[in-house]
């Protein structure tokens, strides 16, 4: 794997005097070359509306966006491309979900099922849409690994649940959902369920059909394309009867001031112009985790996290906070005595790029007594020297407060 | 491919220098009884919080501690808040915290009678100017001690 990166230029740099380590992917993953240079071409060529002219340009920004939307289709198996929705990322995909799916049918007697695992994305919109229509949020356990208790997490799901909505994977700890074993309970009861796969898409094949998921919502920029991209699967038959959800251009078949028509799917949910540079990107991001393969993708960045969690245990003091069966992408972990800030700055100061604090997710840092961890994550250009460097800054950090 | 040198400084100097002698063992940590000025003070981001007692008597602070979690350079720049502006006046301590706070986010040069350049510690902790994701660590403290004087704080008094 360590072919590919070179493919990443910036990875390829210098910070304060030492080769960059970058260990945040998670927070946001670097674009190959080929994604920087397609949102170029774009913008140098094609750059027009979507949808809208007649003229050549934008027949070719049409052409470029909705060949993304295919993309993605085959990408995570969907049915057609009716079921894949552009948003701006994970967090408006969930907020589409909650006021558009979930707000028409929940009242006082009514739930969302949730986990104690999740990202505040897949939490705050849930409390919103609940305190709007008096309904409640239920909360599904975890254990001491920081896996979701599944067996509880069934045990709650009754016919009052209108949605379940949890993460594939854990953003602060990577603890792999067991989503296909819940989606099946679920359905058994009626109940669809959202499943938030921010932190599983870059990394694992998903199939959204073999999961039978209800909604996979993910963002761009975790899987090597710009920010400001992100997608909404929906089944087809749950997004036709779901209202708009922004309103604007676009998503009209006939506007008079008698009353407006909407337009077909996916449209009736992309109100106004979007990111279409930003989507030129993810297309070549998604061609570019095809090319390598999920699956070569996967195996690799399994022996790195494996590497990772067993040279991090011979660093001092160290207590690695997650520590589920199945886990992907991350290792969360605190230092005796010392603030995951401080050990962040130090690491920054030797090249090395992590994420410390919350991580969007303080209901989990609450569940393990602490104010914030230290989180090493892994992208396709890591390797063990990345590690190695990651390990030695952290004896130099032990150093500096000895 | 950037391989830009720095020229920042040595943030581990100032950790060893100045920011770990206060933070292992901070002065005036703790509360003070319910006559004293109580200011809290949070960081969002990273969840740090803390809390800034002042007991005044003839407008000078007479007593001045803080409780709180938070990173290392955080307790630190509380630490030496205490240090500095006990038994200064209220007047002076609020024009030394707002010097302080506006430093931090300044490229002026001081001039030599500035208090802060002729204070070794503080000038030392601004060396976290070259380090921008920290400078809301050291500025914390001094924003929740200038609040305290702001006319929605709450002070209790059993007089």
């Amino acid at each position: 794997m360590d072919a590919y990166r070179k493919d990443f230029p910036a990875i390829n740099q210098s910070i304060n005097d030492n080769k960059l380590v970058y260990l945040d992917s998670a927070a946001s993953s670097q674009m190959p070359t080929s994604v920087i240079d397609e949102v170029a071409r774009y913008q140098m060529n094609d750059h027009a509306n979507v949808h809208r002219g007649i003229h050549t340009l934008s027949h070719r920004a049409t052409m470029v966006y909705e060949k993304t939307r295919q993309d993605l289709s085959d990408f995570i198996n969907a049915k057609n491309t009716n079921e894949i929705i552009f948003t701006s990322g994970t967090t408006e995909s969930i907020n589409l979900v909650a006021q558009s799916y979930c707000r028409p049918k929940l009242n006082k007697n009514k739930k969302i099922l949730i986990s104690h695992l999740e990202h505040h994305s897949n939490i705050v919109p849930w409390q919103i849409v609940c305190e709007q229509t008096q309904s409640s949020l239920e909360i599904a356990p975890i254990n001491n690994k920081g896996e979701i208790i599944t067996e509880d997490l069934i045990s709650m799901i009754d016919e009052s649940v209108v949605l379940i909505s949890i993460s594939h994977v854990s953003n602060a700890l990577g603890s792999v959902s067991e989503v296909k074993k819940i989606i099946q309970a679920a359905h058994k009861n009626g109940v669809p369920v959202l499943v938030d796969g921010a932190q599983s898409i870059p990394h694992i094949k998903v199939d959204v059909e073999e999961l039978n998921a209800d909604f996979y919502v993910f963002s761009g920029h975790k899987m090597h394309a710009p920010t400001g991209t992100g997608i909404l699967y929906g089944k087809e038959d749950l997004l036709e009867k779901m209202p708009p959800y922004k309103s604007g251009g676009d998503m009209i078949l006939e506007v008079k001031f008698t009353g407006t028509t909407y337009n077909d799917l996916p449209y009736k949910f992309e109100a106004g112009t979007p990111n279409i540079s930003g989507i030129a990107g993810l297309g070549a991001a998604v061609g570019y985790l095809r090319k390598i393969g999920m699956i070569n993708i996967e195996s690799h960045e399994k022996n790195l996290l494996d590497y990772m969690s067993s040279e991090l245990k011979n660093v001092d003091g160290i207590n690695l906070i997650g520590n589920a069966d199945n886990k992907i992408g991350v290792q969360s972990f605190t230092l005796e005595n010392i603030h995951s800030h401080d050990i962040g700055t130090i690491l920054d100061h030797q090249g090395v790029a992590i994420r410390t604090g919350h991580h969007c997710a303080m209901p989990v840092m609450e569940f393990f007594g602490i104010s914030g961890t230290a989180r090493a994550s892994l992208a396709l250009y890591n390797n063990k020297e990345d590690i190695d460097c990651l390990v030695a800054g952290l004896h130099k950090v032990n150093e500096v407060f000895s | 491919m950037a391989n830009l040198k720095s020229d920042k400084a040595d943030i581990t100097k100032l950790y060893k220098e100045l920011v770990i002698k206060h933070a292992s063992n901070p002065y005036n940590f703790g509360s003070l009884k319910s006559d004293a000025v109580r200011s809290t003070g949070i960081n969002p981001l990273c969840g740090d919080k803390l809390e800034i007692y002042i007991s005044t008597h003839n407008d000078t602070i007479k007593k001045i501690r803080f409780e709180g979690v938070g990173c290392a350079i955080s307790i630190a720049s509380a630490s030496m808040l205490t240090e500095i502006l006990k038994d200064t006046s209220i007047s002076e301590a609020k024009k030394i915290a707002w010097s302080f706070i506006s430093e931090l986010s300044s490229n002026r040069e001081l001039s030599e009678n500035d208090f802060i350049k002729n204070n070794k510690e503080l000038s030392i902790l601004c060396a976290v100017k070259d380090f921008p994701t920290r400078i809301k660590c050291v500025n914390l403290s001094w924003q929740t001690f200038l609040s305290a004087f702001d006319d929605d704080i709450k002070i209790t008094s059993t007089e």
